[in-house]
């Protein structure tokens, strides 16, 4: 189920509010569970038990971690590494089988063997990258005693199975709602802040993404860029950039405000990103909830910077690479991993400024903003090839061709949702900083944004998330 | 992880910023009534919408034809584990919401007059101008499944010559290839294919009628701004054109018209959007003429055929002919008005004439009409992958064409045909029932060649019981499939598609719980088999690449569209080899009816039709490969009609 459908919005999310205002106290837990399970069952029932399996798992070899840890007997590293191991199994399964079968294949292939192994494609369960991830922070961190054990499989479930943020994130460390899991508070303004979240979210994910997203498509439908001019590549770069900040960004948001108006304090994901005068800063302000677990659980595992400047390099570069292929069993997502781990490198060589930090400030924000649109590029296209293509077709190098005329066909809403995307990008401060302030104008103004939003869902077919397919 | 760090900075600890709230944000009177307009908004649409939905929703549109049977297979086959019954679930939900009807009432007319933003199913042209997207693109680029369709409907018309009835197609041009100054000049709508595809039917035999000549003289509106149809003016021309092409190029006079009425366009944008009538007071007004003739008594269209005697012109049409609430158009109506006549009209609103078509044969009950008028509208020759793939569906309605005889399967005096390959599965016996059953009867590859224009055709028979079957008659490109329902027990259906076939297979496809007794495959033909002349083959003689033999064909009269030349090929080897068959006229001339690549064994069934009027005296076949052992074997095989 996604958010920004009738079944969600008129259906679902009424018969939660009104069965979990209605649950007692104990049984508040059970309930989101239990909703939790028909929103991520919706599309395919069968991936629920793969979700269930999961959480018995982890939340089995938890308490076994912890009740060693409290018993002195171990410290449960063996139930550490079975937890990674089925975890990563799950997810290597999952959302890399086919890739690895792929490669493999072609590289038979040019080796000169049939390369055939009868393969039946494996279904990407939706959302197995979030909580594979939540549960393997729930077992890491057990292992690092820096969390108590879940008092209750419920509770645990509840944790793995919340559907704000279960099926594209932002990525909710045990940590952070381990409190909130035992008891936390309903308030009206945390409801209202929720309320706030929610629909600034679908705004965003209406009004902006959807309606720009026909440009990036029109643009990335072109066969191997093949006569895309230079104009029409950037700007089917750029309203790129635009949809999946405010796709991603508006579920990020969505999901914070239906945890707040569960009581629950989700951490953010985006703020404002394309402010960011450099590569090192955008990764502080995109997607911060995956780069934080990436820091925490990877970067720091590998040694992060003590071990010395090259480790530290070689590292970052790494951590960079696995970050881009949990995006997708694709070499573009590997690439545009090493791209962005290229940068992080470059400016840490740099004493953590990047190449063009003598600029005024406008300009940084513009060449870090261009640079994240090549990354982008790599993100979007079908292949390497396509994107290799496309960028060169950015620079002027693309191949002739039949002429495009991606702006030609962009439609008078397409360039309006454009040009609002841009101006809404530099001019306002991010959702979650006009949410804590919630000025009653802003709040007035974003109710005919909510609705308009609400009468455009209906207006446009299903859109589903770009996150999703991670 | 960029963020500077040293080893004990460097302990995971949930340090995120998370998302907390805080009193202030309600703590001044403005703040708390912001807060409550904020909620109060959220609630009151979330559970609005959900009760107007539940307690009131609203019917769904109805569906026409092909997109109603594509809903209910889509419904039949919903199941819950994987997610379809879920997804049918939400498009219920979405085709009655109540909510969502009067929600875009308001806002798909706002994105309009704002942004001329139109649902993407269509592109807004100039001067309020609506297009149908899908309509504005050419389906192919080789022009093959066009064709194929000409080729098709030629052998309908010819079919029913032979039963005794006209068939006049009404091939109506887009609007898209008509308003061509109003198209967005980043579209092409290729008005040439509409040419193209009038050009075609009538090469191939179709009769048509071109409405575009009286059109181009018009100067009032053809097409409504909002909708793919007609104007009044449009009709009534395109009526004009009709009836004077029935009356063979005598231009009837108008009766007298009353065009006084005016209407308004709103409608037709609310219709073309989807809408609720509630915003026609949003969309652009603007206004059309409505005529109505004057005078009663003239010829009216009639939606039932007289229960005896001879039927009247039947116009087999879409919803220029009849629109949604089953009324007739202003086209069909002038029509009548024009021949003073009835008119039967068996139009259905939807955008195919085949279900017109079928329901005129099946409510005639073995009567047809003198005349069918056809009316197809473009885009289904220009537009789709694969124009007209149901006219199966019209020949299984038709009674055989006289003349039909057996060409015989296997060895037997005279011209037969190969017997299929072993290991042929639709054979005379019970198939199907627990399983998909896919049985398959299939005449070697390269062995055998033959035209596709309805020289032959494949009857089945059977009993089917549980359900239908699918049945694909011929090969690539473009198989005809059709549907063999329970009750019918023989399949009559042309082998006809493009060019020559080489790989004759016919298969039936039984779906689980369907069981078939089935009895015969036979192949007809309205050659006269019997009445084949027989070359006499002369000795063949090397040449330095192959070999070259004369066969001699016996005095005889010029030939007719329709003969064919049969011919038994054996050479040595099993590897398939060039071969040419020249023609030898008693004027002196000669002509190549066919070369190609044959199997050493082949049989070849060459159509000579465009030889027609010439009289052939012998056929010099020459082949690569060695000298044959047997000689080759050749038939002048007349067409029977």
């Amino acid at each position: 189920m996604v958010f920004s459908s009738a079944v969600f919005l008129y259906l679902f999310l009424p018969a939660f509010l009104l069965a979990y205002a209605l649950s007692p106290r104990a049984l508040k837990a059970l309930t989101i569970s239990a909703f939790s399970f028909v929103f991520y069952g919706w599309w395919r029932p069968d991936f629920v038990l793969l979700m269930l399996a999961s959480s018995v798992i982890d939340y089995w070899l938890g308490g076994r971690i912890a009740r060693q840890r409290a018993a002195g007997t171990g410290n449960g590293r063996r139930e550490l590494v079975l937890s990674m191991v089925a975890n990563l199994g799950l997810l290597g399964y999952f959302k890399y089988a086919n890739f690895g079968v792929d490669t493999a294949r072609t590289l038979l292939q040019a080796c000169g063997f049939a390369g055939d192994f009868g393969w039946t494609a494996v279904v990407l369960p939706v959302g197995i990258s979030f909580y594979t991830f939540q549960t393997m922070s729930y077992t890491i961190d057990l292992y690092r005693g820096e969390v108590r054990p879940a008092s209750s499989f419920i509770d645990f479930l509840c944790y793995v199975s919340m559907f704000p943020q279960l099926v594209a994130g932002p990525i909710v460390r045990y940590a952070v709602v381990e409190h909130e899991l035992r008891t936390r508070e309903h308030t009206w303004y945390g409801f209202y802040q929720g309320v706030l979240f929610l629909q600034t979210g679908i705004a965003k994910k209406v009004l902006l993404a959807d309606t720009i997203s026909g440009i990036a498509d029109r643009a990335f439908a072109v066969p191997d860029a093949q006569g895309l001019g230079l104009l029409d590549a950037w700007l089917g770069i750029t309203a790129y950039a635009f949809q999946i900040y405010f796709d991603f960004s508006g579920y990020s948001d969505m999901a914070i405000g239906l945890g707040l108006m569960m009581g629950f304090k989700f951490p953010f994901n985006f703020d404002s990103p394309y402010h960011s005068q450099s590569i090192t800063e955008f990764w502080r302000r995109w997607h911060m909830s995956l780069s934080n677990w990436l820091r925490d659980y990877l970067y720091i595992a590998l040694g992060g910077n003590r071990k010395g400047p090259v480790r530290t390099y070689v590292n970052l570069a790494l951590t960079m690479l696995l970050g881009g292929l949990w995006h997708g069993a694709a070499w573009n997502f590997v690439a545009w991993g090493g791209y962005q781990g290229f940068w992080l490198v470059i400016e840490r060589l740099a004493g953590k400024r990047p190449w063009y930090g003598v600029a005024p400030t406008a300009v940084r924000v513009a060449i870090t903003f261009v640079l994240a649109l090549f990354g982008w590029v790599l993100f979007r296209a079908t292949g390497l090839g396509h994107a290799i293509q496309y960028a060169g077709a950015m620079l002027g190098l693309g191949p002739a061709g039949a002429p495009t005329n991606v702006a030609a066909l962009t439609t008078p809403l397409a360039w309006t949702g454009l040009l609002a995307a841009a101006a809404i990008t530099w001019t306002l401060p991010s959702s979650q900083r006009l949410a804590a302030r919630a000025h009653p104008l802003w709040v007035l103004l974003l109710q005919p944004c909510f609705l308009a939003a609400l009468l455009h869902l209906h207006y446009q077919d299903n859109v589903p998330f770009l996150y999703f397919q991670f | 992880m960029s963020r500077s760090s040293t080893s004990s900075s460097e302990r995971p600890a949930p340090r995120e910023a998370v998302a907390a709230p805080s009193a202030a944000i309600v703590a001044t009177r403005a703040q708390r009534i912001a807060s409550l307009i904020a909620v109060g908004t959220l609630l009151l649409a979330l559970f609005g919408s959900a009760a107007v939905d539940l307690l009131s929703p609203a019917t769904p549109p109805k569906l026409f034809g092909i997109e109603a049977q594509k809903r209910e297979q889509r419904r039949a086959a919903a199941h819950f584990l994987d997610g379809s019954l879920a997804r049918e679930f939400e498009e219920r939900l979405r085709e009655t919401s109540r909510m969502r009807r009067l929600g875009l009432a308001a806002w798909v007319p706002l994105l309009y007059r704002t942004l001329s933003e139109v649902p993407a199913t269509l592109i807004a042209g100039r001067d309020g101008v609506l297009f149908m997207r899908d309509r504005m693109t050419v389906a192919d680029n080789d022009g093959t499944p066009l064709q194929v369709a000409v080729n098709r409907l030629a052998v309908l018309r010819h079919w029913l010559q032979r039963l005794g009835t006209r068939l006049l197609v009404v091939p109506l041009p887009r609007k898209e290839a008509t308003l061509t100054s109003a198209v967005p000049p980043t579209y092409d709508a290729h008005p040439e294919r509409d040419v193209q595809a009038r050009a075609a039917l009538r090469a191939a035999g179709v009769e048509i009628v071109d409405v575009a000549p009286i059109w181009a003289q018009s100067p009032e509106p053809l097409f409504a701004r909002a909708d793919s149809h007609w104007t009044p003016t449009g009709a009534g021309l395109a009526a004009l054109a009709t009836a004077t092409a029935i009356r063979n190029g005598v231009a009837p006079t108008w009766p007298r018209i009353d065009s006084a009425h005016a209407d308004s366009d709103a409608w037709q944008y609310a219709s073309t959007f989807g809408l609720e009538e509630l915003a026609t007071n949003l969309l652009p007004a603007g206004g059309h003429v409505v005529m109505r003739f004057l005078d009663p008594g003239i010829g009216k269209p009639v939606a039932e055929p007289p229960v005896d005697g001879p039927l009247p012109i039947q116009l087999a049409g879409t919803s220029f002919s009849r629109n949604a609430a089953g009324t007739h158009t202003w086209f069909v109506e002038a029509l009548a008005g024009l021949l003073g006549e009835p008119v039967w009209n068996t139009a259905r609103a939807g955008i195919t004439p085949v279900d017109a078509l079928v329901d005129g044969l099946r409510r005639g009950k073995g009567r047809i009409a003198a005349t069918i008028v056809l009316e197809l509208p473009g885009h289904l020759l220009i537009s789709v992958p694969s124009p007209l793939h149901d006219i199966s569906r019209v020949f299984l309605e038709l009674p055989p064409p006289p003349g039909l005889t057996e060409l015989p399967i296997g060895a037997a005096a005279g011209f037969t045909l190969p017997a299929p390959q072993r290991g042929s599965t639709l054979v005379p016996g019970a198939h199907g029932g627990a399983e998909i059953t896919r049985l398959l009867a299939r005449v070697a590859k390269d062995q055998f060649l033959y035209p596709r224009d309805a020289t032959l055709y494949v009857e089945l028979r059977g009993k089917l019981t549980g359900g239908n079957a699918a049945v694909t008659v011929d090969s690539a490109p473009r198989p005809l499939v059709a549907d063999w329902k329970p009750g019918r027990e023989r399949l009559l259906l042309p082998v006809v598609s493009l060019g020559s076939g080489a790989m004759f297979d016919v298969h039936v496809r039984l779906p689980q719980g369907v069981t078939l007794q089935f009895e015969s495959f036979r192949v007809l033909t309205d050659l006269d088999v019997a009445g084949a002349t027989a070359a006499t083959a002369g000795r063949a003689s090397g040449t330095p690449t192959g070999f070259e033999q004369r066969l001699a064909l016996p005095r005889s009269d010029p030939l007719a569209a329709g003969d064919c030349l049969g011919v038994f090929l054996t050479r040595p080897g099993a590897e398939p080899l060039t071969a040419s068959f020249d023609l030898h006229f008693a004027d002196g001339t000669t002509a190549t009816a066919w070369s190609g690549t044959a199997g050493s064994k082949a049989t070849l069934l060459l159509p000579l039709g465009a030889f027609a009027g010439r009289t052939p005296t012998a056929v010099v076949l020459r082949s690569d490969g060695k000298l044959p052992g047997k000689p080759t074997a050749a038939w002048l095989l007349r067409r029977s009609r």
